[in-house]
């Protein structure tokens, strides 16, 4: 069934006897139209892209190679640091980081997915799924630029494409799925509250230390393995950088992951429910 | 049958200043009762942008809204787009709505013209067929010709305008909001823009227009509603309506009228409770 993301269906009934009901119905047909409007957050990702080439002869590749140059020295100098053979480490990095910056951008770029679009959003009544799907495939065309860094790394490290590598692909759409109400609820967070922006981008900042990225959650002794464990980002980058790295993750990483995005998920629609329609006022 | 029925719509606006934010919402849980403001109504300032408003609007209907700056025209016109909600009371639409607000907004100027005209379309709920079949008319009516290949951020503002308004004006509403359209552009756009709106609410069902000319109204409506501090006023035939609005600013004149807009607004917000005074 096509459901109209634009006016048709979000056409608001909403008697004041059942508000609760119709505003969690609204919600739903927020979520599912903005998901299958593939057509339009498309194109406005797509949109968002092409500017980043316009004018420019590599466009986006200039993140790729920034990431390229920072994986190649600062791998280099770890590898010889902690002891590590760079052929192992430098794919484990280089992976890592792939993710790593998919995740940051998504939470910096998830802060300002509405107040970015005041514009359109007090014009027209738009699924917000819709413009949280917009971001997420606009940071996915820049992860599938950023990996032709880790492309050269297997090259020069010899890691070779096994039957695990084909777990990418579920691990990869579960990690969408996650980005998507992660882009939602702090999309609505910070519509409000303008303070959230700047709190993620601290603690994106710390984030990045405490997920296992930089170094491997085996390094850890003792006690402090938990801090891997207990690491819900861990897990979540995981199950994309190990099928990378041709390894398969463990099943618990599995259902950890599960259960972030069905959390996840639970918490975009109460918000949704509760809020969406406060949003536009707070733009 | 496009229908559309308010009843006893409010909308408030929170004004958050840059003292109420996180912090406070943080502090007052940690602190407790130190540092906890009065619960909501306290010292939160609130705008009553519509006030009560209960309305019925029919197939077949041209209506105007009137009223002075800040009366709540524009925001009247986005609660029935679906883009504010009532804070209280309810609404109900029964048709495709076709707000006709901003029609520059959902451009990118760094696209060119027919990218751009595919995306607003998109936007607006055309589909690709669609699209396909009204883009030599939106090309034709934009007269922007070879420069729908270019960029749209070379464009002059008028050519903006006459670039969102073809894509804006290409879809066939049921229910058509307008909000004091043609802004820029010269003459020669404002009657071809006047002609296409005309022939776009011959096939609409549901017109509403906010304007602040009365020839417009005259022209265009053949009911209009009168607001005033987000009250409705008067709801009649468009002579009757406009004569009273008329009245209303003679009587006025010597002085709310010459107090200015701002005076209306902090009227409005410390209002909050007082009857209306008709």
């Amino acid at each position: 069934m096509q459901i109209d993301p634009m006016q048709r269906v979000l056409a608001l009934n909403i008697p004041q006897q059942s508000a609760r009901r119709s505003r969690y119905h609204i919600a739903l047909i927020d979520m599912l139209a903005g998901i299958q409007a593939i057509n339009i957050w498309s194109r406005l990702g797509w949109r968002d892209t092409k500017r980043r080439y316009r004018r420019t002869v590599f466009g986006p590749f200039w993140t790729t190679a920034s990431l390229g140059i920072f994986v190649l020295t600062l791998g280099l100098i770890w590898a010889n640091l902690w002891g590590q053979h760079p052929k192992t480490y430098l794919p484990y990095l280089t992976a890592g980081m792939v993710c790593w910056n998919l995740f940051s951008a998504i939470c910096t770029e998830g802060s300002v997915c509405l107040i970015s679009q005041e514009r359109l959003i007090k014009q027209l009544r738009i699924s917000y799924t819709l413009l949280a799907c917009a971001t997420v495939w606009r940071n996915v065309i820049v992860f599938f630029h950023n990996i032709v860094i880790y492309v050269l790394v297997c090259i020069y490290s010899g890691t070779s494409i096994t039957l695990a590598t084909l777990l990418f692909i579920p691990g990869f759409v579960l990690f969408c799925a996650n980005a998507i109400w992660i882009v939602g609820v702090l999309g609505a967070a910070c519509t409000r509250y303008r303070d959230i922006q700047q709190l993620v981008g601290s603690l994106l900042q710390i984030s990045m230390f405490l997920t296992p990225i930089l170094w491997t959650p085996e390094q850890l002794q003792g006690r402090m393995a938990l801090l891997a464990d207990l690491n819900p980002l861990y897990h979540l980058i995981a199950i994309v950088r190990d099928p990378l790295l041709g390894r398969t993750p463990a099943p618990m990483q599995w259902v950890v992951v599960l259960a972030i995005t069905v959390v996840g998920w639970t918490l975009l629609i109460r918000i949704m429910t509760k809020l969406r329609h406060r949003i536009v006022y707070w733009l | 049958m496009a229908e559309i029925i308010l009843k006893s719509v409010t909308a408030d606006f929170p004004i958050y200043g840059n003292q109420v934010s996180f912090r406070n919402v943080l502090f007052g849980r940690v602190v407790g009762g130190v540092l906890r403001r009065p619960k909501d109504t306290g010292n939160r300032v609130i705008v009553r942008a519509l006030d009560n408003v209960s309305l019925t609007i029919r197939h077949g209907d041209r209506l105007g809204i009137i009223g002075h700056n800040g009366a709540g025209k524009s925001t009247l016109l986005r609660v029935l787009a679906g883009i504010y909600e009532p804070s209280l009371g309810s609404i109900t639409v029964d048709g495709h709505v076709s707000p006709l607000f901003d029609v520059s907004a959902g451009l990118d100027p760094d696209d060119s013209g027919y990218e751009n005209i595919v995306t607003c379309a998109l936007l607006l709920g055309m589909s690709r067929d669609e699209i396909e079949r009204k883009m030599p008319q939106i090309e034709a009516f934009s007269e922007l010709s070879d420069y729908l290949a270019l960029p749209a951020r070379t464009y002059s503002t008028g050519m903006l305008v006459r670039l969102g308004f073809a894509i804006a004006t290409a879809i066939d509403p049921e229910i058509l909001l307008l909000d004091e359209w043609l802004g820029a552009g010269d003459a020669r756009f404002a009657t071809r823009a006047a002609k296409r709106v005309e022939a776009m609410i011959e096939r609409s069902s549901i017109m509403v227009l906010a304007s602040h000319s009365d020839e417009l109204i005259r022209q265009m409506c053949n009911r209009v509603i009168l607001l005033d501090n987000g009250r409705l006023l008067a709801d009649g035939q468009t002579t009757d309506v406009l004569d009273m609005y008329t009245r209303m600013n003679n009587e006025e004149l010597p002085g709310k009228l010459q107090s200015g807009a701002a005076n209306q607004d902090l009227d409005r917000i410390s209002r909050q409770s007082s009857t209306a005074a008709v």
